[in-house]
């Protein structure tokens, strides 16, 4: 951590007069001179007087004011050495600096107290021009991404990386401008302009994005919530209700209770922008009624704006497809609360996430005109033996607002070996002469066994990488007639369910990519669906 | 390489299901595959439901389009086919070569003209069978003159003089689409043009020259049709239909300037072989106002 200067300053005590020593009273004494000792370091009261960074060459100083403004409160020395860490810990999350490296020193000079400390950082900041050249697993999907970034542009730890990436499913490249608010690096915004060609070749589609977005990231205390939960679970739902209310009066027959996404279709544009708001309180809400025990959520406000390109795959596609081919302009605003109390994102074995996401397009332009809500959520449990039991369950709906039918590149999908196992990729549900639609909702859910691999060889070691898994997968995925109720809408989802169970291995890829190698079995296949049973191989970052 | 792996080694394990997608869809289909679909065309009988597909009629389309769209119209009622229109703003995105109009017969779907005559001799209709060897030729002849002459003439003043391409052209092109992508479309496709017409040569050329060129080519129809009643004999052949698709269309509709359509009006013959035409197939429609509308001037009574 650095080298640690410190004098003593007070006088090793003597021994009594009294020469006859008893073996107790020396241990005694020497105790009491150890202990004297560790009094000096730990308790000793010190006074952090300078804190120094030193090598800073293109960095603004005021950004770095608010991460080493802690040190400047430490009372002694075990302290101050706690928060020196926690400061190059920092600055390091910064991603300015190469290296950081503290020097406490006890200060010196005309104003130096008895007990002050002069604390140094030395930092080596990065280079103005840096290239990378990764590979990356993406959902059963793999590419080579070759990168250009320019750390800390500006001074104040902006960003902005080129990216070119070549995949066996996608080729795309993009530019980023990254800046963080100085004092605070969670809360930060991210303004991205990118092409990117896919090939879907489930749906016989391929599809050019062009787009630009605008990405605002905070993370907010839960106390906050729940203030805001109070007043706005007694107050707001009798609004909610009023609101709800006089909306069924207005439409015709019987006043049926609920119809809520047949008032979406129905509802002018205003309306709908205040179901969106409510929609992201309520997932506020929803966070402090379960309660989760992390103080923190991490809110994503997004705007998107994306020109498409949709066209047929191949000649043969279906003429479903062939109809979706074309232009749209989506522009959309979209709205990502998180929180993940897991202890690690890949084989976890305790905690939960729950994300809950919506997107709102058609209200600042463009074609494209729906609400789309989506959340997941996964729980984990240690059971005996290191054995994790994980629950998740996934689900979203879509709803085309103003009367348009939605595009095949807004819907849902599901099916794969990183969704229900033992089914294609992305192949259940509406399909059209062998190409796959989507859906409009969906729900899907797993459970999961993990247990370390049988025998447990090269423990410790690479034995640890891997994971056997025993997994029972379920889920559908359907099309809405939004003129009905909501029970219609479940009953739909609840018939023809299609599931899986099966049992295979896993592997860890560094912190955020797994592979999988399952042995499937499907059942509740409908007609139309492609199953995959026997042996199934998935790679991606997120699964069910 | 991964996605290989996930697509089912056997489809018959779950017989009780109706065998789902042929793996084959997702690759370029082979010679032979192609030659067995369209065999398999043969075999079927134009259906009820046959299906035209053009850009919408009021705001969208363009001349060149209007005129391609009426010529498989006048076509398929040669042939007395029937099949409905249908007007979507991705008609050109949706067609397999890029070009309107398309036609979707039960699962085929074949676009222009041409490939459209292939079709339907194929499903044993024709129009040119009575023609002898030398007289088909020359047909060929009089339609590559049309398609090469007129059609480029077409796009030429839509899309390479500034006037047009600002008033009429952009705006019509990209009134589907909302802001900005209704400005960046119009002008791909005008670049796009403009490329084509240096890649044939007529970018050297001035609007004077195209109009010379246009009625050089009416002169050459004129000459050919005389007095008869259509080209070939008393029966109407494809060319017929591709004529009196870009004449008709040229005639009724208003441009900037009405130089266009006063070349072909010179020409009194081929005003009535237009006037016949439309009267003879496009009369029992009048209801609808199938006929009036394929352009956004008056018509041609």
């Amino acid at each position: 951590m650095g080298t640690v200067h410190a004098r003593s300053m007070d006088p090793l005590p003597m021994h009594g007069r009294d020469m006859a020593v008893h073996p107790d009273d020396m241990i005694e004494v020497q105790e009491a001179e150890q202990e004297t000792k560790q009094e000096i370091l730990e308790n000793k009261d010190v006074v952090v007087q300078h804190v120094n960074i030193e090598g800073l060459g293109r960095t603004k100083e005021d950004l770095l004011g608010y991460e080493i403004s802690e040190v400047f409160e430490a009372k002694n020395l075990i302290d101050v050495m706690k928060k020196s860490h926690i400061a190059r810990q920092k600055l390091l999350r910064l991603g300015i600096f190469k290296e950081v490296e503290v020097v406490i020193d006890t200060s010196d000079g005309a104003d130096a107290l008895p007990n002050g400390l002069d604390v140094t950082f030395e930092v080596t900041e990065m280079k103005r021009l840096t290239g990378s050249y990764n590979t990356m697993v993406g959902n059963n999907e793999g590419s080579m991404v070759l990168g250009v970034k320019l750390p800390n542009v500006f001074g104040r730890a902006e960003k902005l990386t080129f990216q070119f990436s070549y995949g066996t499913k996608e080729t795309s490249y993009g530019l980023s401008f990254f800046k963080p608010q100085p004092g605070n690096f969670e809360r930060n915004l991210t303004l991205n302009l990118y092409k990117v060609t896919g090939q879907f070749p489930w749906s016989s589609l391929k599809e050019t994005d062009r787009g630009v977005s605008t990405e605002l990231n905070v993370s907010w205390l839960w106390v906050f919530g729940v203030t805001y939960h109070v007043k706005f679970y007694f107050i707001k739902p009798f609004l909610h209700r009023q609101w709800l209310k006089s909306l069924t009066q207005t439409a015709s027959q019987k006043p049926q209770r609920a119809n809520k996404m047949m008032c979406c279709l129905c509802l002018p544009r205003t309306s709908v922008f205040q179901m969106f708001c409510h929609t992201s309180i309520l997932s506020v809400h929803l966070l402090c009624l379960f309660q989760f025990p992390l103080w923190r959520t991490n809110h994503t406000l997004k705007w998107e704006g994306v020109w498409r390109e949709l066209g047929c795959l191949a000649r043969s596609a279906s003429f479903a497809v062939r109809e979706e081919s074309g232009h749209t302009l989506k522009s959309a605003l979209s709205h990502t609360v998180s929180i993940d109390t897991r202890n690690s994102a890949i084989f976890p074995k305790k905690g939960a996430l729950l994300r809950i996401n919506q997107e709102l397009a058609g209200y600042t332009g463009g074609d494209a005109s729906f609400l789309k809500e989506d959340f997941e959520l996964q729980v984990n449990r240690r059971l005996v033996w290191d054995s994790v039991l994980s629950a998740s369950l996934w689900g979203g709906c879509l709803f085309p607002i103003g009367g348009s039918p939605s595009s095949i590149a807004d819907r849902f999908y599901l099916g794969g070996p990183t969704s229900v196992r033992g089914f294609g990729m992305y192949s259940i549900g509406p399909q059209s002469e062998g190409d796959y639609l989507g859906g409009e909702a969906y729900w899907a859910g797993g459970l999961h066994l993990y247990t370390p691999l049988p025998f447990r060889p090269g423990r410790g070691g690479f034995g640890d990488l891997f994971r056997t898994h025993f997994f029972l997968n379920a889920g559908n995925l359907c099309n809405l007639n939004y003129g009905e109720g909501p029970r219609a809408h479940l009953q739909k989802l609840a018939e023809c369910i299609r599931w899986s169970y099966g049992a295979g291995i896993v592997l860890r890829l560094g912190n955020i990519a797994r592979l999988e190698l399952n042995y499937c079995i499907p059942m509740g296949v409908q007609s139309g669906d492609r199953i995959c049973d026997g042996v199934q191989f998935g790679a991606g970052i997120r699964f069910l | 390489m991964t996605l290989m792996l996930s697509v089912p080694l056997t489809l018959s394990n779950f017989s009780c299901y109706s065998p789902v997608c042929i793996d084959s869809s997702h690759f370029i289909m082979s010679l032979a595959a192609e030659a067995f679909v369209s065999q398999i065309a043969a075999a079927e009988p134009w259906p009820e439901n046959a299906t035209l597909y053009q850009p919408l009629r009021e705001d969208q389309i363009l001349l060149s389009d209007c005129a391609s769209s009426l010529a498989v119209q006048a076509y398929l009622r040669m042939c007395n086919l029937p099949v409905q229109v249908s007007y979507r703003p991705n008609a050109e995105y949706m067609s397999p070569s890029g070009k309107v109009p398309f036609v979707h017969v039960g699962n085929q779907v074949v676009s222009e003209l041409g490939p459209i005559v292939q079709f339907t001799k194929a499903k044993g209709h024709s129009l040119s069978d009575g023609l002898d060897d030398v007289q088909r030729a020359e047909m060929k002849a009089y339609m590559e003159l049309v398609n090469n002459m007129l059609l480029t003439a077409e796009l030429y003043i839509q899309w390479c003089d500034d006037n047009t391409a600002a008033e009429i052209s952009r705006p019509r092109y990209s009134s589907p689409y909302s802001w900005p992508l209704n400005h960046i479309l119009a002008y791909q496709k005008q670049w796009e043009v403009r490329r084509k017409m240096t890649a044939v040569g007529w970018a050297g050329k001035n609007l004077e020259q195209v109009y010379e060129d246009v009625s050089q080519c009416c002169q050459a129809l004129s000459q050919r049709l005389g007095t008869q009643p259509y080209f070939f004999n008393k029966q109407p052949t494809e060319l017929d239909a591709l004529v009196f698709g870009h004449l008709f269309t040229i005639l009724t509709t208003r441009l900037t300037s009405d130089e266009l359509s006063e070349k072909v009006k010179s020409y009194s013959n081929l005003l009535a072989f237009c006037r016949r035409i439309e009267q003879s197939y496009f009369e029992d429609s009048q209801a609808g106002s199938s006929s009036r509308g394929y352009s956004k001037g008056p018509s041609l009574f």
